[in-house]
């Protein structure tokens, strides 16, 4: 199947550079990795796009499928204004001596037209979120929609959490759709507005691919943070005639509510800001899944809202991004202690940040869709694994004995990828031949 | 089909892992998630009762054609009053384990909403035997 023509996950193979070591195969959360013949192998419908892969990978085969930055100055663009929308994450990328401000006009000057900053639609986002926490059908705990591969692994693990998801869009699509309309409004009828997101990650790439709540999204390309980070570099030390002045109408998104989106718990801070409601903020997929596993089983009472993040501090933990997480985390804090307080969030221009509540289930652990028939290969499964040694060293190429019991039930692999079941039926012949 | 689980008497971190196995298993069957999360909560509930009165015990689960039967055998001091035990927010875990956010007297209450059938083998002295059963709906 081509990595390429996904619509589920944004996360692809260097197949040259990629050498087999199954290092993926094994620390992946959503064992969606095997390696078949020597070459790592994802399993779409199971990938999150966590990007754990892209941050171990030794051989940095495992890349992100985001657009490359020349394109900007392609001829053939389809687009006429180009918005920069840089996700609050960017801002932990360089040192707090640069406002916020000077980043913005370096990422003009590689291109764009004008930047409208994500963290400029978070305050309406907040503002949605906590109007629905009031309400009394709201599934509590409420969970944030902000990270997509949270809401993928809820989709595939924790199905009957979905209805706890807010019905709310994430910054990320209404900045798209303010600046895009603001735009329009500004610029001559006919002009081709295109939205560009500046990501810390391989999620939102889909996101703007494939919206999980269906429909198109209003992003039109999406670059990498770390691609952007030495280009801007170069732009913030080139403080001199050619500076580009920012766009009249942008707004600063610069407050420290704002960009504290980057990180932990800023969402959630700014979310129950104000309101009588308590929040977790969770970063990590692996402490993510132990409190979905707390709420899926009622024990997470009190607790009105949950800020699960799949990256370790928040969005600076991105798989596509720069600067070391912590430090990224650090430099925003820094940041916002200097900022303005409070956020002025932007004339929302009619667009309501809601979206349609229906999120479809993804069984993609399913055996097979007729019970019995799944039954039956579940009792195979574990014949089978009875008969694995039990390591979960992975050589293989699936990530532990019960991945490859399953893989042999569906057809997938046989017994003789393992290793040490190898060795012995060699050992065996080698006794006959003597 | 047949699992069994040792549920630790002496490891409250590991409490609770009997049951999540439990639910990545009815996923691959293709169960409803509405009975899945049921039996999963239901399972969870005796899991954390077994390690917190009982210390720990057996967990069996067969998964039949139309219904789940969960089996949880403990040899710990039985329940000495079972009708006060099924009441909401009766408990007699002690203060530590309240610390830890358990024993909100919702166990056997929570079981009770969860299964479809609940029965429970119990005398003081000679431990308690919980027994549930969760019927699949569409499964002929």
């Amino acid at each position: 199947m081509s990595a390429d023509g996904s619509r589920f996950h944004s996360v692809i193979l260097d197949q040259d550079a990629c050498k087999g070591c199954t290092v993926c195969v094994t620390t992946c959360p959503a064992e969606a990795i095997r390696v078949r013949d020597g070459k790592a192998f994802i399993i779409e419908e199971r990938c999150i796009d966590c990007g754990e892969c892209i941050r171990r990978c030794p051989n940095h085969a495992k890349k992100a499928r985001s657009d490359a930055l020349e394109s900007l100055a392609d001829p053939a663009s389809p687009f006429d204004w180009k918005i920069a929308l840089p996700a609050p994450s960017l801002y932990g990328q360089f040192p707090d001596t640069a406002p916020v401000a000077e980043i913005h006009r370096a990422l003009r000057s590689l291109g764009f037209d004008e930047v409208f900053p994500v963290s400029a639609a978070t305050e309406l986002v907040a503002r949605a979120t906590r109007a629905y926490l009031a309400r009394p059908d709201a599934r509590r705990p409420v969970i944030s929609s902000s990270c997509p591969t949270i809401i993928k692994y809820i989709q595939i693990r924790f199905p009957s959490l979905i209805e706890h998801v807010e019905p709310v869009i994430a910054p990320m699509e209404l900045a798209a759709r303010i600046a895009k309309s603001r735009a329009r409004r500004r610029l001559p009828a006919g002009s081709r507005v295109g939205a560009f997101f500046i990501s810390p990650c391989a999620g939102k790439i889909t996101e703007t691919k494939a919206p999980l709540s269906g429909g198109e999204s209003a992003v039109d390309g999406v670059f990498s943070v770390k691609d952007v980070v030495l280009p801007i570099i170069a732009a913030l030390k080139n403080d001199g005639a050619d500076r580009i002045e920012p766009a009249p109408s942008a707004p600063t998104g610069d407050s420290a509510p704002e960009i504290s989106w980057g990180r932990r718990e800023g969402e959630a801070a700014m979310t129950v800001a104000g309101s009588p409601f308590r929040y977790l903020a969770v970063d990590g997929i692996e402490l993510c899944a132990q409190v979905l596993e707390s709420c899926e089983n009622g024990k997470l009472p009190g607790i009105d809202f949950l800020e699960l993040m799949a990256c370790r501090e928040g969005c600076v933990g991105g798989p596509l991004v720069a600067s070391s997480p912590t430090l990224a985390r650090h430099v925003l804090t820094v940041r916002e202690s200097s900022a303005p307080p409070a956020a002025t969030p932007p004339d929302p221009a009619g667009e309501a940040p809601f979206r349609d509540p229906d999120l479809p289930a993804r069984p993609a652990l399913l055996l097979d869709g007729d019970y019995r028939k799944a039954r039956a290969m579940m009792a195979e499964m574990e014949r089978i694994y009875a008969e694995l040694p039990g390591l979960d060293c992975g050589c293989c190429g699936a990530p532990n004995c019960h991945a490859l019991a399953e893989d042999i039930v569906r057809g997938k692999a046989s017994k003789t990828d393992c290793v040490i079941i190898l060795k012995e039926q060699y050992r065996l012949l080698l006794e006959e031949g003597k | 089909m047949h699992y069994h689980f040792a549920v630790p008497g002496d490891d409250f971190a590991r409490a609770g892992n009997a049951s999540a196995e439990m639910k990545k298993i009815l996923q691959r069957l293709g169960i409803p998630h509405a009975v899945v999360k049921r039996t999963a909560v239901a399972m969870y509930e005796a899991e954390i009762n077994m390690v917190v009165h009982a210390g720990g015990g057996e967990a069996d689960i067969d998964i039949g054609d139309d219904e789940i039967t969960i089996v949880m055998r403990d040899s710990g001091p039985g329940i000495a009053d079972l009708e006060l035990a099924m009441q909401d927010g009766y408990s007699t875990a002690p203060e530590l384990v309240r610390e830890l956010g358990f024993g909100a007297g919702m166990g056997l209450p929570n079981m009770k909403r969860n299964a479809d059938e609940l029965t429970i083998d119990t005398a003081p002295g000679k431990g308690t035997t919980v027994t549930m059963r969760i019927r699949i709906p569409g499964a002929e």
